[in-house]
């Protein structure tokens, strides 16, 4: 891993040189036992703060929309950033999201691909244990960098079998199970925004959770209030979640959205063979349709 | 004041004292861990934690709390519920931050009604840390791991004895209305307990908090700013989970013909913290409203209440998806 | 809780595009069709324009039910707004039905213009279905607040 840092730094280092970047987006050393964070390097100088360590959770892709945001009045000939990422396989499939969503123009953007023996999760809630590779990482099928423009390699983790034993798991409960233990995690928000401040996909201007008018949801933890807004923005993420557990990390309080969030992904994957970010389609899953998409879940009144 | 001594093993007894006066809440075991909530049962109260997550400002300054009730015949005020009686096992840095929000809530002019009848209605009795964690820096901030300021009692868990030394005069009345439970504490318990204090404080790095004020005058530089703020995700975990943040705004919940005006939190760290109706944003930037946030508790604290308005307990260092360290801040600030 | 609603009439909201299921519904009305009366339509230009937001607003806001109904596959006056929409409602349905929202609570179906019989029996049915739910309807807004929430 140390050597791929090396090499990471060689790599950054060289596109400063040759001036192809304005910024590389990446992690420095944290500020807390066992960590890494964000950090951004503007200069050939900045890029001894880099670090690649098993503690780079975060999903960098969650900055790209707003380092690429316009400014208000652009001067004449502005033309975007350009950004260089330092990326896990997660990463990557969020930046091709961004890409297929046009939030993120590709040619601005090198990916720069790390190998990725899996990151250590936030500790955060009880479910998972302390200085432990995060749920995400043991379920991942896709630990190697998709479309990289610069590959580092090293040893990677090997891509797990999938499969969403999890989610099967919890279908397998009765209804009133479900909604029980749904509500239970759901009641620890305290609607803070993390979750959608740190997910790649959620790069809406105006959030439906901060709308007024209409007001869709009270900002309020009120029961009813805190899960409407988390059906909504989960399922927002229907076809595009890939599965990065950014939002997990990111949660103060430790709530489990991955267990409802993953049932997206298998259905976009059962139901449409879509895999966010590895698949390739040509638009994203819910804007696209087949003339014999299932139709199994339509009511048919005159069926007995 | 003369501090008394409880025998561990008398500690059913001592939480049957408080559950007399009422409805009682401390710290309780939970799946995630040990958190302030109601104690129901004599044997419910636990004593080793380091402190909760959700700062103790929620007891008095729900995150969402019903004001009024409004439908077609007219608009009524809602009476403040979920005062608790005793709140037990507040950290020094938590009740010091309570002392803050007196100051916030209840002034000469105006008096919250709903914080400060919860206020007035509990008996705080905080418990001095016997160990400190990797964030805390309360010793910079005019606090310490035995702090007193804003607590009725303060206990010290020494083992096998609880140490109470009343604070206020109401904590004293407890103390005499109960005092078949306690016995003078022996001159070892009392060294024990000092050398606890000093060995926590000691514990506990420095941070450079007190020169901040002064610094932060001259810091209006939006670049420095910016890169303070540069990976800030804009959430609120750090505001909401604070112990003395308390913005709030109003909010009103309808459904049909009827509704309610809520009091919520609110987070100068949101984007649409200041959003105007226009649409225009004097905030729009995240540099923006991280220097607001520090400047509020790092500087228009100290000028309006002589104290800055953070109690070093760490929520933030440890709660923030991008690791925005505010020691860090501070020391930037005032390097 | 709020009370099962097997006790009350339960209200049903209908958003019914435009083009056909409105249609449909009309002639039902213009046939002298009976069909329960629990049910609140919305007319929407198409099924295409249902948020899943509108859904679980519906829900959250009292309706014991919800059903979407456009044109059949094919006949979209959009030429494809239905068959979008028809990738949206079976993630919808399934993620619902997964956090423990029962499936017959929303529902999904095609009425074209013509169609007045099938759209008496589309109401007939999901009237029926959500009559039958025994459980607590969920997600509801309570009318008060009760307890301050800390």
């Amino acid at each position: 891993m140390q050597d791929a840092e090396k090499k990471m730094k060689t790599a950054a280092k060289k596109l400063f040189d040759d001036k192809k970047v304005d910024v590389i987006v990446g992690f420095r050393k944290g500020s807390r036992a066992n960590s890494s964070r964000p950090y951004f390097a503007r200069s050939a100088a900045d890029v001894e703060n880099l670090v690649w360590n098993g503690f780079c959770t975060a999903n960098l892709a969650a900055f790209l929309p707003g380092l690429f945001e316009k400014p208000a009045r652009p001067e004449d000939g502005y033309k975007p950033p350009r950004i260089a990422v330092i990326a896990k396989g997660c990463d990557s499939r969020s930046v091709a999201g961004l890409v297929k969503e046009n939030q993120v123009p590709r040619a601005n953007v090198i990916v720069i691909g790390m190998p990725c023996n899996g990151m250590t999760a936030a500790v955060k809630g009880a479910q998972v244990k302390k200085d432990e590779i995060g749920r995400a990482c043991l379920e991942c099928v896709s630990p190697m960098v998709k479309d990289a423009d610069i590959s580092i390699t090293g040893e990677s983790r090997k891509p797990a079998k999938g499969g969403y034993a999890r989610v099967k798991a919890f279908a397998a409960k009765s209804s009133e199970e479900r909604w029980k233990a749904f509500v239970k995690e759901i009641a620890k928000c305290i609607r803070c925004n993390a979750c959608r401040e740190a997910c790649p996909n959620c790069y809406c201007k105006v959030c439906f959770a901060d709308q007024k008018k209409p007001a869709w949801v009270s900002p309020a933890n009120e029961l009813s209030e805190t899960i409407a807004f988390h059906m909504g923005r989960m399922f927002h993420q229907a076809g595009r979640c890939v599965e990065c557990d950014a939002c997990v990390n990111a949660c103060p309080m430790g709530i489990d959205l991955r267990l409802f969030t993953q049932k997206l992904a298998q259905d976009a994957h059962d139901l449409f063979g879509s895999v966010p970010g590895i698949s390739g389609d040509e638009a994203p899953m819910l804007n696209m349709f087949k003339q014999d998409d299932s139709e199994c879940f339509i009511t048919d009144p005159e069926e007995k | 004041m003369q501090s008394v001594a409880l025998d561990i093993k008398n500690l059913r007894k001592f939480t049957a004292a408080l559950l007399k006066l009422g409805t009682v809440r401390g710290p309780v075991h939970s799946p995630a861990g040990v958190v302030l909530a109601d104690i129901t049962t004599q044997s419910d109260l636990a004593l080793e934690y380091e402190n909760f997550k959700l700062p103790p400002k929620r007891e008095f300054f729900p995150q969402c709390e019903e004001i009024t009730r409004f439908d077609a015949s007219g608009v009524r005020e809602v009476p403040v519920s979920g005062a608790a009686d005793v709140i037990f096992g507040v950290r020094p840095c938590d009740a010091l931050a309570l002392s803050h929000l007196d100051r916030v809530f209840t002034d000469d002019k105006y008096t919250d009604p709903y914080y400060s009848k919860r206020r007035g209605a509990a008996l705080l009795i905080s418990l001095a840390c016997n160990k400190s964690e990797a964030a805390c820096f309360c010793t910079s901030t005019g606090g310490s791991p035995s702090s007193k300021q804003g607590a009725d009692i303060i206990g010290f868990n020494l083992g096998t004895v609880l140490l109470l030394e009343p604070v206020t005069a109401r904590g004293q009345a407890f103390v005499k209305k109960n005092k078949s439970l306690f016995r003078d504490p022996s001159a070892k318990e009392l060294q024990k307990r000092e050398k606890q204090e000093a060995d926590v404080a000691g514990q506990i790095p420095g941070v450079a908090v007190q020169q901040a004020p002064a610094a932060l005058s001259g810091k209006s530089d939006p670049a420095f700013w910016e890169s303070i703020a540069e990976t800030c995700l804009s959430c609120g975990a750090c505001t909401f989970l604070c112990p003395t943040c308390h913005c709030f705004d109003f909010n009103d919940r309808t459904k049909r013909d009827a509704g309610s005006r809520l009091r919520v939190h609110d987070a100068c760290m949101f984007a649409s913290f200041v959003r105007e109706a226009s649409g225009h944003n004097p905030r729009g930037k995240k540099g923006e409203r991280m220097r607001q946030r520090v400047m509020h508790k790092f500087s228009y604290a100290p000028e309006n209440f002589n104290t800055v308005f953070c109690v070093g307990c760490g929520r933030c260092v440890t709660a923030c998806p991008s690791n925005i360290d505010i020691r860090e801040t501070l020391s930037k600030v005032t390097a | 809780m709020a009370k099962p609603t097997n006790n009350s009439e339960p209200t049903i909201v209908a958003f019914l595009c435009n083009w056909c299921s409105y249609a449909g519904a009309d002639l039902a009305g213009v046939n002298r069709m009976q069909y329960p009366a629990n049910v609140r339509v919305i007319r929407v230009p198409c099924s295409g324009r249902v948020d899943p937001l509108y859904i679980i607003k519906a829900l959250q806001e009292g309706a014991d039910g919800v059903v979407v109904s456009g044109c059949h596959p094919g006949d979209c006056h959009y030429i494809s707004g239905n068959l979008v929409a028809r990738r949206k409602f079976a993630m919808l349905k399934s993620f619902l039905e997964y956090l423990g929202i029962e499936p017959e609570r929303v529902q999904f179906s095609w009425v074209s213009a013509s169609e007045g019989g099938r759209f008496a029996s589309l109401i007939e049915k999901v009237v029926d279905d959500v009559r039958k739910l025994r459980t607590p309807r969920k997600i509801v807004k309570e009318e008060t607040i009760t307890a301050n929430v800390r």
